[in-house]
């Protein structure tokens, strides 16, 4: 059906988290979990998808002794996410 | 959260409840409005106490915000290391210290030429900041807390010094406290 829509973004979980970081650009993995209510698992995959997209770019680091993950909207990811909004509204019109 | 054949409708329910998720997030309970509330109301009676003994240098009462100012940097330092702020946090937080410094500033300035127009300014700065904070939170309450705010800080441009302690504190009841008590009642509301 609608198959004109990017498939990395017509996923409910990859959508939000993009959503997400279109707003705030950067943001912690832990946050993306509280926001999306989604297990951590999941969300590791699906961020490692958007990342292979090159939608995205996750960095690693430490903070008071324990991993942290952040991930952070790329041009490419932001390009995607308007095209992605338009081919919506049109199908929606 | 899996599912990957949505329809265009889902698609836009999605996007728009993760943009919608965060709007109260930043000062979600309220407690910073609240906390300067009081420190207003604290100001404006201490200040008054001071002019009821006629202690010549009442304004010294203000200097009270100045420590409120330290705390609320300590606050959100400590606040900005447990989670990382969302864009809608940092505008609010640029907005509200760039406030602070105008207003610390013009405290200092305006008693040495134009005096009666301190509170005025102060008003309108804090006004414009809560219209600000209320239209970001999508809180009209607050907005119409700003807007009694400012409008109070025209008013006392006609009315004597005497009664600008009161004003403040109208002022912050309806910009602050009443906003930020709503707040905690709908946080806490929601984390029954």
């Amino acid at each position: 059906m609608y198959k004109d829509l990017d498939p990395i973004l017509h996923s409910q979980l990859r959508l939000a988290v993009i959503s997400l970081l279109v707003k705030n650009s950067k943001m912690e993995f832990n946050d993306l979990k509280t926001e999306t209510k989604a297990t951590a698992g999941n969300l590791s995959a699906q961020l490692k998808k958007l990342e292979q997209a090159k939608y995205i770019n996750i960095s690693k680091s430490f903070k008071n002794n324990y991993p942290l993950t952040k991930a952070e909207i790329t041009k490419t990811g932001l390009l995607a996410f308007e095209e992605y909004v338009k081919r919506i509204q049109e199908y929606l019109k | 959260m899996e599912k990957e054949n949505l329809k265009p409708e889902e698609s836009l329910s999605i996007i728009t409840e993760m943009i919608e998720t965060e709007k109260i997030r930043f000062g979600e309970n309220g407690f910073i409005y609240r906390f300067w509330g009081w420190m207003v109301i604290a100001g404006s009676l201490l200040q008054y106490l001071l002019m009821y003994i006629e202690y010549q240098h009442h304004y010294y009462a203000w200097f009270l915000m100045i420590l409120g100012g330290i705390y609320t940097g300590i606050h959100f330092s400590k606040e900005k290391n447990r989670v990382s702020m969302p864009l809608s946090g940092k505008l609010m937080a640029y907005t509200w210290t760039a406030i602070g410094l105008n207003a610390f500033v013009v405290s200092f300035l305006l008693p040495q030429t134009t005096g009666q127009f301190l509170l005025m300014f102060i008003l309108a700065f804090i006004g414009i900041g809560t219209i600000f904070s209320g239209a970001m939170l999508r809180f009209p309450l607050m907005i119409l807390g700003g807007v009694i705010c400012n409008a109070l800080g025209f008013v006392s441009i006609f009315t004597p010094f005497e009664y600008w302690g009161l004003y403040s504190i109208i002022a912050v009841t309806f910009a602050d406290l009443i906003p930020g008590y709503v707040l905690k009642a709908k946080f806490q509301k929601k984390n029954v």
